[in-house]
């Protein structure tokens, strides 16, 4: 009696493994700049046809630092509700300012973002750091209001395939349904956002998604 | 003989980092920028009218920056107040002054921006205005830029 139930549990959960399988499927984008170099810093939303949004992804705490007048990670993509600590690691003070992105951050409403501000580093002193919850979802512009030339960018996602290239250009998407899908390329030097580029989702497949990005270099 | 030339060698090596340490020391250091190896001219710091006389010419200097044709555009999201506090250290200081500037160096500072050697003449000019609108005498004018002009290699970055 005993060894039947087991076994038919065992059936059941091969059939639900199997069924996870046969769905989910991983996507590998690699993004290109508008000279066809492999583009960094991108942001990859997959939007599986039929609006499918999955499980909401899980919020996370993490750190971007201010160290050398920039913002490090420059781009840092984080679920929706997210705990993000922002730390001063350069000797002088900084200033944070986060608004919505691109034309979006113009007809912000007063009040709206975050604003703070971190002393500078004294030695054998902790940095200063605040913490800032990301409630909204989109991608987040970030500033100094005292030295304007630093810039840096959250994109909060609020479904689970949204994901940065790497150094190479390169981003990967595990457990996304299979079949048709759209991806979008968000990138913080775009001038305007590309339409979103039609896929089909395999088991194993690899997609290369050229933009007309021409990213901004640090000259140091 | 072969032991003399290395003994003398080293003699010499060793007189050639001595002689670098002294002239490290006696130079003062502004920031951790790159070497900046010009001694103030003596009395600059007065001559420029102390803290205060720097820190008005250098909200003169931040305003007409940002009003100025060629370079006005870099300016225009820039904290006036920030940057007019900050070069005040910064000349403070490399004039002799008891100032400490505490901000970025200037590859550091200027790593987000293009900046081009028009763009780098262009900003000394408008410096020259202020100061003639200081009433600051010609040869003490080119004390300060004879301080200023190392900069140069680390601001221009881009051709």
């Amino acid at each position: 009696m005993s060894a039947r139930a087991f076994s038919l549990h065992g059936a059941a959960a091969l059939l639900a493994l199997c069924a996870a399988t046969a769905q989910a499927g991983t996507l590998q984008i690699t993004v290109t700049d508008r000279q066809g170099q492999p583009l960094p810093d991108a942001v990859v939303v997959v939007e599986p046809a039929g609006g499918a949004r999955g499980q909401a992804p899980v919020p996370v705490q993490t750190t971007i630092a201010q160290h050398k007048m920039q913002f490090v990670p420059a781009v840092t993509v984080v679920p929706v509700g997210s705990r993000v600590r922002f730390t001063n690691q350069d000797g002088w003070d900084h200033h944070v300012r986060g608004l919505p992105a691109g034309t979006a951050g113009l007809t912000t409403a007063p009040g709206k973002g975050f604003e703070l501000r971190l002393a500078g580093l004294v030695e054998g002193r902790p940095p200063s750091s605040t913490e800032v919850m990301m409630a909204q979802a989109g991608p987040l512009q970030l500033g100094c209001h005292m030295h304007s030339s630093m810039r840096g960018f959250v994109y909060v996602a609020d479904t689970p395939w949204v994901v940065k290239t790497d150094a190479q250009g390169v981003a990967t998407l595990s457990d996304v349904p299979e079949g048709a899908a759209k991806v979008r390329v968000w990138h913080p030097d775009q001038v305007v956002e590309g339409s979103p580029v039609p896929v089909q989702v395999q088991a194993v497949s690899a997609v290369t998604l050229p933009t007309q990005v021409v990213p901004r270099r640090r000259r140091l | 003989m072969k032991h003399l030339v290395t003994a003398t060698a080293l003699t010499l090596l060793a007189m050639a980092s001595g002689h670098a340490i002294a002239q490290t020391l006696a130079t003062p250091q502004p920031s951790a920028a790159s070497a900046y190896p010009v001694a103030p001219a003596p009395d600059l710091f007065d001559a420029l009218g102390r803290q205060a006389g720097i820190r008005t010419l250098m909200d003169d200097f931040a305003l007409r920056l940002k009003a100025d044709a060629r370079i006005g555009q870099q300016f225009q999201d820039t904290n006036l107040t920030q940057l007019a506090s900050q070069l005040t250290d910064q000349v403070c200081q490399l004039a002799g002054g008891p100032c400490v500037y505490k901000g970025p160096d200037m590859k550091e500072a200027h790593a987000n921006m293009d900046v081009t050697r028009a763009h780098f003449n262009a900003l000394v000019e408008v410096l020259q205005q202020s100061l003639d609108a200081r009433g600051v005498p010609f040869h003490r004018q080119n004390q300060l830029l004879a301080l200023l002009a190392p900069m140069h290699r680390d601001v221009v970055n881009t051709r």
